[in-house]
């Protein structure tokens, strides 16, 4: 459930400014459904959002048995580039595709910024 | 492959894997009329019969009032409870428009069982043969046809 109103694409504005970042897309935690987007085309961006809240519940369970707590934040480092998933508001996620040589550190610091001023 | 039981065999291997994929609990193929073509996790004919037929009316019910409001197009419907969510989608096929019912808990998700949808719907198109020329179905072939139906949905053939 979506509790925190925010302005969604000024977010995904923001974090696809970022050299580097080549689409990032909010989605439903629980669903895995699309709630915003900012991705090229080619990219099944459905598929990424199921894709992702699946992954992101996964090691979730994971973090929670060995007893870290949920996560806040993933990075998946693939051939051609990355992809990260962090918490953004309770019940959404920020999936982030990127270059190999995107800023992660950038990218959560983005995050952070449009939160805290929302 | 997972256990899906089929009256038509072209169904079976893409049902199965839209199951396995999407994490289903249960699942169900049927035409608009709700003649079921293959499921999967259902135990007792009673409950097949009456998900399908519920499931059909739900689609059929939802297309209409779509149609009084201007909107067209082919039905999808979700529904999430508290520990389970109701998928049902219709689609078309060389054989006509048919109905898939899923059901799916916290293992699966609306994204994931829409996702695999999707895929379920181009391997079902491709797979699902041209209709045969309709034949009289008689009445002292009903019965008998009706129970090797029955038996292929609940793996008893």
């Amino acid at each position: 459930m979506i509790v925190v109103p925010i302005n969604f694409e000024h977010l995904l504005q923001r974090v696809t400014r970022i050299r580097g970042v080549v689409g990032a897309v909010v989605l439903d935690d629980v669903d895995g459904l699309v709630v915003a987007e900012s991705i090229m085309d080619g990219v099944r961006v459905n598929a990424v959002a199921a894709l992702t809240a699946s992954m992101y519940g996964r090691i979730s369970q994971a973090t929670t048995a060995a007893g870290q707590g949920a996560p806040d934040f993933v990075q998946m480092r693939a051939e051609k580039g990355v992809l990260l998933a962090m918490r953004a508001t309770e019940g959404t996620i920020l999936a982030v595709i990127g270059d190999l040589d995107v800023n992660v550190g950038l990218v959560k610091i983005e995050l952070r910024r449009v939160l805290d001023t929302q | 492959m997972t256990d899906v039981k089929a009256v038509e065999e072209w169904a079976e291997a893409p049902l199965g894997r839209f199951v396995k994929e999407s994490g289903l609990r249960l699942s169900l193929l049927t035409t608009t009329s709700g003649q079921v073509v293959a499921q999967y996790g259902f135990t007792k004919s009673l409950d097949v019969m009456a998900a399908a037929a519920l499931g059909a009316g739900v689609v059929s019910s939802t297309a209409l009032m779509c149609q009084m409001i201007g909107e067209g197009g082919l039905v999808r419907i979700n529904n999430r409870g508290h520990a389970q969510g109701i998928f049902l989608g219709e689609f078309d096929t060389p054989r006509g428009r048919h109905v898939v019912l899923a059901v799916y808990d916290s293992g699966s998700s609306a994204g994931l069982v829409q996702l695999f949808f999707e895929d379920l719907v181009e391997e079902i198109t491709a797979s699902c043969p041209a209709p045969e020329t309709r034949r009289v179905i008689l009445a002292e072939d009903f019965e008998r046809e009706l129970n090797d139906n029955l038996a292929a949905l609940f793996g008893r053939k």
